[in-house]
């Protein structure tokens, strides 16, 4: 079998990533003492790392979509 | 009624693990000197189909319930070097799946086991940039994976901004088990990820990170044990209804042998007040199957008091099929065909609510589908920290 179809960029993808990319410059630096708000539990990304990952290997099982946060791209499974 | 008995075990066996490591902690002091953190966890969720099957694939009982027990734990090795691992057993029951008319139950799937083990190395070469290795393997009845990975992150502009370069890759060995449970030998499959990602902070109440993620994958892509329906041979084209199944003879799926997936993701977590915060996350996927999906999804984090946040969460998801996907009967003459629900089009909507209080963590989500195949996921975990 091969693959027949050539690869189609999402448009969309370059939109968001444009929007993502574009709010760092304007974003100004936030000295380690203002930065107390963000140690807040309730600011924590990470605050429960294996929960996330349950749920994400869970719904990369279940959905045609992989990838993202702290997600791998695919693979390690014996689903497609 | 399923899933409920699994969320009592899943406190049950969690609140006996608790005290149990509680006492090892208290006397063998020392012997933990070295450990970071210890986490059990164990989380469950189940798939409901129609007691007739006629959710999802109406061809198909899609009833899945998988019960996960896992145990990770961060080992300090030295100063600048710490070992994480995270051990998994998944124990999944499914409906086993009787196809239609006289097809026999899928091999192996009415009880599998499922055993994760990764381990992970961490080296902080300077005060501002980590190394990561990455090991795994994983195997159930019917496949094996090794996984190696390898990344770079790296504090910028005073711990403002972190940028983090991630390679990973999957080395699966199939066994081709079909649904009449007729064994084709065995194939391969890999898959290479390349996944860049950057933190930043906003300003005092916000951070954000956001990333790309792009993955090849080659070797045998559908899954063996998954069959479709299509034409038999020589049938009329007006014998034909959107379920018809008169003259309909049962195959193996098919799909391409090469797939590239990508994926733009992102959140934005912002403090309201010294005790609310919200997050907005999203990504956006394509792939030359012709799947694309985007989600999206609020969340709200709530402290309730002294290290206990309430977490509310909705998202929402929706996908197009893959280009071989089809839920009427296939022409015979068709290259590639799939009829597995997960890469359907369809619409999902989860709500979740998490509690943390201290080392402790609960979470339990509902999904629904426009496809009926509705889901519902819960865990626990409770984490030492020394």
């Amino acid at each position: 079998m091969s693959l027949k179809r050539p690869f189609r960029f999402c448009p969309r993808l370059g939109v968001v990533f444009a929007l993502a990319a574009s709010m760092l410059p304007s974003c100004a630096q936030v000295e380690f003492y203002d930065r107390g708000a963000l140690a807040n539990p309730a600011m924590q990304f990470e605050s429960d790392r294996t929960e996330s990952h349950f749920q994400q290997k869970v719904f990369q099982s279940i959905e045609g979509a992989s990838g993202g946060m702290g997600n791998t791209g695919g693979g390690g499974c014996g689903c497609s | 009624m399923l899933l409920g008995r699994h969320i009592f075990k899943a406190c049950l066996v969690v609140g006996v693990a608790s005290i149990s490591m509680t006492q090892v902690a208290s006397a063998q002091e020392g012997l933990l000197d070295n450990f970071e953190s210890i986490t059990i966890r164990l989380g469950t969720y189940a798939r409901d189909d129609a007691s007739d099957g006629s959710k999802g694939n109406p061809f198909l009982d899609e009833d899945l319930a998988v019960v996960q027990p896992a145990i990770v734990f961060d080992y300090r090795l030295a100063d600048d070097w710490l070992l994480t691992t995270d051990f998994a057993i998944d124990r999944v029951s499914s409906a086993s799946v009787e196809r239609f008319g006289s097809r026999g139950n899928q091999s192996g799937a009415s009880g599998d086991v499922y055993i994760g083990l990764d381990f992970g190395l961490q080296w902080q070469s300077t005060p501002d940039r980590i190394w990561n290795y990455t090991f795994g393997y994983s195997g159930e009845y019917d496949y094996k994976s090794i996984g190696l990975g390898a990344g770079v992150s790296q504090d910028i502009s005073g711990g403002q901004t972190q940028i983090s370069l991630t390679v990973s890759g999957y080395f699966d060995q199939l066994d081709v088990i079909r649904a009449t449970g007729l064994d084709d030998g065995s194939d391969n499959r890999s898959s290479f990820s390349l996944t860049a990602k950057a933190y930043h902070i906003l300003n005092p109440q916000a951070h954000a990170e956001f990333g790309l993620s792009i993955t090849t994958q080659s070797g045998f892509l559908s899954t063996p044990y998954n069959s479709v329906f299509f034409r038999e041979p020589g049938a009329g084209e007006d014998e034909w209804t959107d379920w018809g199944l008169a003259n309909a003879v049962a195959g193996d799926e098919l799909l391409p042998d090469s797939r590239l997936r990508n994926s733009l993701f992102g959140r934005l977590r912002w403090s309201l007040k010294e005790d609310l915060a919200v997050e907005l996350g999203g990504r956006i996927y394509s792939d030359d199957w012709g799947v694309q999906g985007l989600s999206l999804e609020p969340r709200l984090y709530l402290e309730l008091g002294d290290a206990q946040v309430l977490r509310l969460r909705y998202r929402w998801y929706d996908q197009t099929a893959a280009d071989y996907f089809s839920d009427l009967v296939f022409s015979d003459t068709a290259e590639f065909m799939t009829q597995d629900s997960d890469l359907g089009d369809w619409v999902s909507h989860t709500v979740g609510v998490g509690f943390e209080s201290g080392d402790w963590h609960a979470a339990l989500d509902y999904v629904t589908r426009s496809d009926d195949l509705n889901h519902l996921l819960f865990s626990v975990a409770k984490t030492w920290k020394f």
